[in-house]
């Protein structure tokens, strides 16, 4: 009987042990508390210690987002993009682990203007653009591995990302834009004195063709060639409809991270990347090169106590874009000699910030607070345009194992977008209808305030006899701007989990 | 600890001397001479000048003559060239004369830093 007695009670605990480190992995993987050290982990070594255990999830989702009037036309009035995943997370030894990412995705975005490209958030303003637009399909595919091992106090780690798109329309204008993208990042980290210091460094390469064709006679428009807030590149423009992006660009950070639960955080982050337009038709003539430079720090203090877990991030994220046209000299047979380069596009982006975290039991929540601008300035003839924005926002999440084989998690965002600044200058005397229009509709946003509110829930469902488990999510997430528009958005996805 | 410190500060000094320049010379004062070829000497001119840049069209003009020169502050860049107007002119036989004239070229760089210099070859209307 004692034996017996015994036997129950260890079975009690093991089970009890069991439960809970399902719990702590579960609560590690996504507590909103994970915000306080993601930053770190674009540097490949801190990926030693990211996750406490394995995970693996494959699954279908689907993207969908629908705005009532486009915020900006190149972006469309919105898309579906519905895709498989996987994703991965294994330990392979004590000291060592390995990840890696696959994804496959095939929608629609509808409704484009101005945007003849696939990565306009990369590339503007050098795109290829047209006032006609429509929808566009787009097919991705992404992969990415990579592997971290611990040695004594120092971890290493690389992680390889290839991503390769396509983006095309099947009526007049035939738009059609192939990307690949390759990312190489390594990264060292040591421990020293309760902190874990690291240094990553990575290599991007980037190149995307891409032309516009008309197949009925009637539609043969030309295309510009945009150089900045509303300008076009004329001499370039019309018949000139088949350009390359050839691109490259490297990027550093240093992270100090605790080692504990208890201490102070750095991320610092300086990267820069260019993107020269080439004209196939000239001999890849080199028409403009984008310029971009990204310097991010965030800083603060965290600290688990008691159970309850608290932290201040302070950031600051600055983004500058500069943006070269190369000016032709006189063609000699099909090869036009570069005069001279002028800087004619500028984009200033800057956002600093804080945020305070706050976690008890199944609880956490988030206060984010910060200042936006931007501001755009084509040189001559002068044309700007600028704003600025105050934002705050809350976001709370319960999370929490409701019955032995079901964890739900419940995340509720809510903020506002106050502009506090605007400004415009454009020569509209010398502008077409068209032109004014598409500069006009695009600052109506820019200059407007938004609300937006998320809302989510995660279910992760295992039975313990299971080897594997299902999730299904379901968030969805709506935007209201003070110009009487609003964006509606949902975010589905179900799948396995082992 | 004192090796990874000084990585980083070097890594941070080569990216940010890795920042790109700006081209930021945008301007040029552009001197366009007037030629009335051999033995000819411009003594006056009322005419406007028509700068077209080749790349944007945006189109600066000017009637400030000086001269057989016109002065203007332009973008850097290729240019197509229209001056028509009035000259009064020496010739040869050195007798005065003033005649309608047309200077026109499809392509004028000017492009320098600072000053440019063009000259262009006048046809006389009448």
């Amino acid at each position: 009987m004692r034996r017996l007695l015994f036997f129950v009670v260890s079975c009690m605990v093991m089970l009890q042990v069991v439960a809970s480190e399902r719990d702590s992995a579960y609560v590690d993987r996504y507590s909103l508390w994970r915000g306080t050290t993601d930053v770190a982990l674009g540097n490949p070594a801190f990926m030693t210690r990211a996750y406490m255990k394995s995970d693996t999830q494959l699954g279908v989702r689907c993207d969908y987002r629908h705005q009532s009037d486009a915020f900006r036309l190149e972006d469309g009035t919105g898309m579906a993009l519905p895709g498989i995943f996987a994703n991965t997370y294994i330990r392979l030894t004590k000291s060592s682990v390995v990840w890696g990412e696959a994804l496959y995705s095939n929608g629609k975005h509808w409704d484009r203007e101005y945007n003849s490209v696939a990565d306009f958030d990369l590339l503007y303003p050098y795109v290829i653009a047209d006032s006609v637009g429509g929808d566009t399909h787009r097919e991705r595919y992404f992969f990415s591995g990579g592997y971290a091992a611990e040695r004594g106090r120092w971890q290493m780690g690389g992680v390889l990302k290839l991503r390769a798109e396509q983006e095309y329309r099947t009526y007049d204008p035939r738009m059609r834009s192939v990307v690949y993208d390759v990312s190489l990042t390594a990264g060292a980290a040591v421990t020293v004195g309760g902190y874990r210091l690291g240094l990553s460094a990575e290599g991007n390469i980037y190149r995307q063709t891409a032309d516009v064709d008309f197949y009925s006679e009637m539609n043969g428009m030309g295309e510009l060639q945009m150089t900045g807030l509303g300008t076009d590149y004329v001499r370039f423009s019309g018949s000139n409809r088949d350009i390359f992006y050839k691109g490259k660009g490297g990027t550093l950070a240093f992270d100090m991270l605790p080692s504990g639960d208890k201490g102070w955080l750095l991320h610092l982050r300086h990267g820069i990347n260019e993107y020269v337009r080439l004209l196939d038709e000239y001999n890849s003539m080199p028409l403009t090169t984008l310029y971009r430079q990204r310097s991010a720090l965030t800083a603060g203090w965290k600290g688990v106590a008691r159970g309850t877990e608290r932290a201040l991030l302070v950031h600051a994220v600055y983004d500058r874009r500069a943006g070269d046209e190369h000016v032709a000299g006189t063609a000699s047979g099909q090869e036009y000699p570069v005069l001279t380069d002028l800087t004619m596009y500028h984009e200033h982006r800057i956002d600093v910030g804080a945020t305070a975290f706050y976690g008890r039991g199944d609880w956490h929540l988030a206060l984010k607070a910060g200042y936006l601008s931007k501001r755009e300035r084509y040189e001559y003839v002068e044309r700007r345009m600028d704003y600025g924005r105050l934002y705050g926002e809350v976001t709370a999440q319960w999370l929490k194992r409701v019955r032995k084989d079901l964890c739900l998690n419940v995340c509720g965002k809510g903020g506002y977008q106050g502009k506090i600044s605007d400004r415009i200058v454009m020569p509209y005397a010398n502008m077409t209808l068209g032109r004014r229009d598409y500069i006009n509709h695009n600052y109506r946003y820019q200059r407007a305030s938004y609300a937006h509110v998320d809302v989510g829930i995660r279910a992760d469902f295992r039975p313990a006899k299971w080897r594997v488990g299902l999730f299904g999510q379901v968030a969805t997430a709506w935007k209201f701007c003070t110009e009487g528009e609003h964006e509606a958005g949902v975010r589905a996805a179900v799948g396995v989990v082992f | 600890m004192r090796w990874l410190l000084i990585l980083l500060v070097s890594c941070m000094a080569v990216t940010v001397c890795g920042c790109h320049q700006d081209n930021d010379e945008y301007m040029t004062v552009a001197t366009v001479r007037l030629d009335g070829g051999e033995g000819v000497r411009i003594e006056r001119v009322q005419a406007m000048a028509h700068f077209t840049n080749l790349n944007s069209r945006h189109v600066t003009s000017t009637a400030n003559f000086d001269g057989a020169e016109v002065q203007v502050v332009l973008l850097r860049g290729a240019y197509q060239v229209l001056v028509e107007g009035i000259l009064s002119y020496v010739d040869a036989d050195g007798k005065r004369m003033v005649r309608s004239f047309r200077a026109v070229s499809d392509y004028v760089e000017l492009a320098g830093i600072g000053t440019s210099q063009a000259k262009m070859d006048i046809i006389l209307l009448d």
